[in-house]
């Protein structure tokens, strides 16, 4: 084995012709278009950032859309939360309504990184990064959320179920769109969600597993589920298999260990030399499934026996 | 809880060496003004307000980059090198190889056995092929990878054990044992023929990287009259000047070494800024401008030195009662690449006698014997890292004394009240610790503070689910004052101004543990003035005495009495002066907050300042020189029988932690860390050490580790290579025990590498005690500890 040390090198210097400060959303979906997808957009940066000092990004143009008007919001409409696309993970963990209605949400945008990085880096540069395990996407997904997708060419709506392609790969292309905002309902009196995640330290981690899940109880029963895992595929994981095992089952901790087994025949975690064994993280599963689907039925009133 | 202790520091059975020098210094009962109060930090303004600079906020103005060419392979001859594309490259200044050295090339805070350029083969993956200098950091690398180099790979070794085969691959032409040692002690057959129980057990533990924040930077900057300066965050000024020297081809005095305020360096910038300086060095001679070099996270990751890993296996031999009867251990001390700080220096020099002779810990042991041998291996090199071997010791002693104790059905707190070290015991080198043995007084107050009973009886499952269990541990250290070598002098001086202020000249660095403060704090004791009238002159190899490096623990102690044994040279001058203006004899002045003054009639004082301006014109002495060496160390060769140190600093520590037994997590509840250190000089300070060394032992037990695959590093950014935030790191609850050193400044010992050293057993024990879960291969991460307590058949179920 030999190591390739040009990869490692982290340049002091970034080398970005242009910055562009946008007023509106208008201006800056013409700065991108005017840039062929040359450009790229910025939020936070603590994605973008590295990426360009590590060479991994080669752009020369960067518009930064964090100072765009009417994309911080966090507000109920109808049934659902809709999130801004400018809303930082600072934001979102403090938000009481997204505490009271979301609360795997607001756990998941509590465990990203440090004070630091909530503070300036958003939700949207956390879906549009891609990663399997990233703490604001796998509850998201949970959630069954969808996005708002801006372009100069109009307007359009993916569900998150559609969005993640591939490692690092959206459905938006960041040198020509811009995520305006996130939708999902708000979770009814017999709903619940949690968020679990496993990791070697409290802060600034790569996590070993993450799960999101959300329930709906039925009395003494489970309605449905949703069942969101990472990192154990190249995109944020919906374990649909676990989450058709309990759909209409009662909720008991023979059910939720059951369905901690099916887990793991459907979702494959790989051997990480940093993040840990295949079989470990096998183990993990069925623990954070059994554990995430209590919790988040909890939440729902609905104690498991 | 200070001076708790004080009726048991009477006793002393000091060596007819220890009293002499002991009288010579004659401060353990002074009565003190400055030195034994929390004065703030010097440094700590500067630090909070962001006006101290480090080597890297340093102007590159005019400067030339210096950039590293290193090895891709761990073990690989170098065939051919060309350098003429690079050469040509616009913007290039140099680009050197090891034919264009103009010196000895190689160095070494030791043996100088590593290249500062590779000629013929590299052995690890990161060694230096060619050195580029550039005006621009781009160029330079652009030229790097213009260079062409063929190399041959040869198989590489990469655990310690295969190095000591017969047929394989040699990696230095001396063989892959760089050292086999041995400490001999009684008989351990008739030790284990005693025991009612025998285990053996084998500990391992990874490469640590000190992750210090600053990333290393080296200035190399020759001067009109031929002078090579160099400046940067170092530890050990005179060892980098003692190396880059004969590198250069010039005499010692041709070279001069500047020392940055460090951003923290842990053992880690003692060897680094060798390396760098000599590298920086000749480039600046080969262009003739100056050139500096820092290195990015990763390379500091790479290249520089880390903490030794071992693999340790213990048999030992205990009586139904607890006593141990028998300790037999072999050290397989992986080196890597190059020697660095591991081999011996007689008698007891080295990291790797340190290891030796720690490996029994702080316990009467009638028979002993240890074989440890330093092997050579293609991964990064061992060096020093707060505590130089010892950590690593401590680690296998520690969980085989709690091992034992389960067997026993004793606690473990009962076996090591059972063994320890008290005064007048004798070491598994044979010394009979002579004085300041505080180790039982550690294990005593930690335990009160701890609520050791309270609490061990009270461990057990936290929640109704049987999810998560709470348990103790404890485990007890030591750890030595001084380095073990006969060469561990220390000289200081103290120059005296008119108006009374004070030019404190010392080569011992500042890394953040505190050595700007607590010096000139001494130097105002011993002289009756005040902190703020003593101004520090910052390392300069060519303004201050020889000091030695800043390591081992020795500041305070060995540079405190130096600085001690010069202010009472210009003091003489003061209080000659005094006694002729107050006409009272000198044996009845005393000098005290910039007074000096009749002891019998208080009133009857002088000004500090007038008596130093009244000297200075009446010609009398006001530089005072000082030297101190602490009690010549002593080692044989064969046997490992001897006194290596002088004294030791002991300490115990305990911790509360829960388990989650079904996913392997671990919360640190509660931490109490006992310590005696002789005399605490700055006990605020001095906390800021425990509390910081206890995280830096948390980091080693739970998730630090470098990971290698065939010598390549897998973790080289701190994204990879976790080190413990604010929210893994407990309350820690220090407690300060103060049982006299006649042989430090007012009773002090060194602090700042051993409260790190418990810590990692400490929590590895409670993690055990808590889930069965026993980790003996480091990092006790949450997959070792889940699979852990599943080969125990699973956590205790009561
Ligand atoms: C030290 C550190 C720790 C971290 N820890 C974590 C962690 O614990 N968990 C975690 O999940 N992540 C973590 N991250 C990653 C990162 O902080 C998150 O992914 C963050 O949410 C990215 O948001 P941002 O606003 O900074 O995105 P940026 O870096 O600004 O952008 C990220 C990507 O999204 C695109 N983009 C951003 N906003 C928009 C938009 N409105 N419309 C279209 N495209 C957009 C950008 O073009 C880019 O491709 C960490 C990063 C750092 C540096």
């Amino acid at each position: 084995m030999a190591l390739a040390f040009e990869k490692l090198h982290w340049h002091s210097k970034l080398e970005v012709a242009e910055y562009l400060v946008p007023a509106s959303l208008t201006e800056a979906l013409d700065m991108l278009a005017s840039h062929g997808g040359k450009a790229r957009v910025i939020a936070g940066g603590t994605d973008v950032i590295p990426e360009l000092r590590s060479r991994k990004l080669d752009v020369s143009v960067l518009v930064d859309v964090s100072r765009l008007p009417d994309m911080d919001g966090i507000e109920a409409d109808g049934d659902d939360i809709v999130i801004g696309g400018g809303v930082t993970h600072a934001a979102a963990a403090a938000s009481p309504l997204i505490q009271d209605k979301a609360s795997a949400l607001a756990t998941g945008c509590g465990w990203v990184g440090s004070p630091q990085i909530r503070n300036v880096a958003t939700l949207a540069g956390n879906l549009v990064s891609g990663q399997p395990a990233a703490d604001a996407s796998v509850p998201l997904l949970a959630l069954d959320a969808e996005v708002t997708i801006a372009s100069a060419k109009g307007e359009r709506v993916v569900p998150l179920s559609e969005f993640f392609l591939g490692l690092g790969q959206t459905a938006l292309d960041p040198g020509r769109e811009i995520l305006t905002s996130i939708r999902f309902q708000a979770l009814a009196d017999n709903q619940g969600s949690a968020y679990l995640r496993l990791a070697k330290r409290k802060a600034l981690n790569l996590p070993i597993l993450v799960c999101a899940v959300k329930a709906t109880a039925d009395g003494g029963n489970i309605a449905s589920a949703a069942i969101a895992l990472g990192p154990v595929a190249p995109v944020p994981f919906r374990e649909r298999a676990a989450e058709e095992f309990v759909a209409g089952k009662p909720a008991t901790m023979e059910t939720l260990t059951q369905a901690g087994e099916t887990a793991t025949a459907t979702c494959n975690p790989r051997d990480s030399l940093l993040r840990g064994s295949c079989d470990y993280r096998t183990e993990m599963v069925k623990v954070f499934v059994r554990r995430g689907l209590t919790a988040a039925l909890a939440q729902a009133g609905c104690t498991v026996k | 809880m200070q001076d708790k202790t004080q009726e048991k520091t009477k006793t002393q059975v000091l060596t007819r060496e220890e009293n002499e020098l002991a009288r010579r210094l004659r401060t353990a009962d002074k009565p003190l003004t400055v030195a034994g109060t929390s004065i703030g930090r010097r440094d700590d303004p500067l630090k909070v307000t962001g006006k101290l600079k480090y080597g890297a906020d340093y102007s590159a103005e005019g400067f030339l980059f210096g950039k590293i060419l290193r090895s891709p392979h761990a073990h690989a001859l170098i065939k051919s090198i060309n350098v003429k594309k690079a050469q040509e490259l616009e913007g290039v200044a140099a680009v050197l190889t090891a034919e264009d050295l103009p010196g000895r090339n190689g160095f070494g805070a030791i043996i100088p056995d590593q290249p500062v350029i590779c000629g013929d083969k590299v052995r690890f993956v990161g060694d230096g092929v060619a050195l580029v200098a550039a005006e621009t950091e781009t160029i330079a690398h652009q030229a790097l990878k213009l260079i062409e180099v063929e190399y041959e790979p040869l198989p590489g070794i990469f655990d310690p054990r295969d190095a000591m085969a017969e047929d394989a691959p040699k990696i230095h032409e001396g063989g892959n044992i760089l050292s086999d040692d041995k400490m001999v002690k009684g008989d351990v057959d008739a030790g284990f023929a005693e025991a009612d129980v025998i285990l053996e057990r084998t500990y391992q533990v990874p490469f640590l990287e000190h992750a210090y924040l600053e990333p290393d930077t080296t200035m190399a900057i020759p001067q009109p009259d031929g002078v090579m300066l160099i400046e940067g965050p170092m530890q050990a000024p005179f060892t980098t000047r003692r190396n880059v020297a004969p590198v250069l081809g010039v005499p010692i005095n041709q070279v001069r070494v500047r020392q940055i305020h460090m951003g923290g360096g842990f053992g880690g910038k003692e060897d680094s800024p060798i390396d760098l300086s000599c590298r920086a060095a000749v480039l600046a001679q080969a262009t003739g401008r100056p050139v500096k070099i820092t290195l990015e996270r990763e390379e500091v990751t790479i290249q520089t030195a880390k903490r030794h890993p071992m693999i340790m296996e213990l048999k030992v031999g205990v009586k139904k009662d607890g006593t141990l009867t028998a300790f037999q251990g072999v050290i397989y001390d992986e080196q890597g690449a190059y020697a660095s700080l591991g081999p011996k220096i007689p008698p007891a020099g080295g990291s790797h006698v340190h290891a030796m002779v720690m490996m029994p810990g702080p316990y009467e042991i009638p028979n002993v014997k240890v074989d440890a041998y330093l092997l050579y291996t293609n991964h990064p090199y061992g060096g020093a890292m707060r505590g130089f071997g010892a950590p690593q010791v401590h680690i296998a002693h520690e969980q085989m004394m709690d091992e034992l104790a389960a067997e026993l059905g004793i606690t473990a707190v009962d076996i090591r009240e059972k063994n320890a070290f008290r005064l007048g015991s004798q070491t598994a080198t044979g010394q009979v610790l002579s004085q300041s043995v505080g180790l039982r007084e550690t294990l005593e107050s930690c335990a009160d503070r701890f609520k050791w009973d309270e609490r061990l009886a009270a461990t057990g499952w936290v929640d109704q689910a049987h999810t998560k269990r709470r348990g103790v541990g404890v485990a007890m250290g030591w750890y030595r004052t001084s380095i073990g070598t006969n060469g561990d002098g220390c000289g200081a001086a103290v120059h005296l101004h008119e108006d009374g202020s004070v030019l404190l000249y010392s080569g011992i660095t500042e890394m953040g543990q505190g050595a700007f403060t607590v010096l000139p704090q001494i130097c105002a004791e011993e002289l009756g003035i005040m902190p703020e009238d003593v101004r520090l002159v910052k390392p300069d190899t060519d303004l201050v005495p020889e000091s030695g490096p800043t390591v081992g623990s020795r500041s305070t102690t060995l540079m405190g009495n130096a600085i001690i044994l010069a202010a009472r040279q210009v003091k003489e001058s003061l209080m000659d002066t005094a006694s002729m203006m107050l006409m009272v004899p000198t044996e009845r002045l005393d000098a005290k907050g910039r007074k000096i003054y009749d002891r019998e009639n208080p009133d009857k004082s002088l000004d500090f300042a007038a008596v130093a301006a009244r000297a200075m014109a009446a010609g009398k002495r006001m530089i005072g020189q000082g030297w101190w060496t602490p009690p010549v160390p002593s080692l044989d060769g064969h046997t490992g029988q001897g006194s290596p140190y002088h004294v030791y600093t002991y300490s115990t520590h305990m911790v509360q932690v829960v388990v989650d037994v079904e996913t392997g997590e671990v919360e640190l509840e509660d931490y109490v860390a006992a310590f005696d250190v002789g005399k605490a000089i700055n006990p605020k300070a001095l906390e800021g050490q425990i509390e910081g060394g206890v995280a830096m032992g948390l980091g080693y037990a739970l998730m630090e580790e470098v990971v290698l695959v065939e010598g390549v590093t897998q973790n080289p950014s701190l994204q990879g290579y976790l080190v413990p935030t604010m929210l893994d790191v407990p309350d820690i609850q220090p407690v300060i025990l103060e049982v006299t050193n006649e042989l430090g400044p007012y009773g002090a010992k060194g602090i700042g590498e051993m409260p790190n050293i418990p810590a990692t057993p400490a929590i590895i024990n409670a993690i055990a005690q808590a889930s069965n879960g026993r980790v003996r291969r480091l990092p006790a991460d949450p997959e070792r500890i889940f699979w852990a307590i599943k080969e125990a058949g699973g956590p205790p179920q009561d």
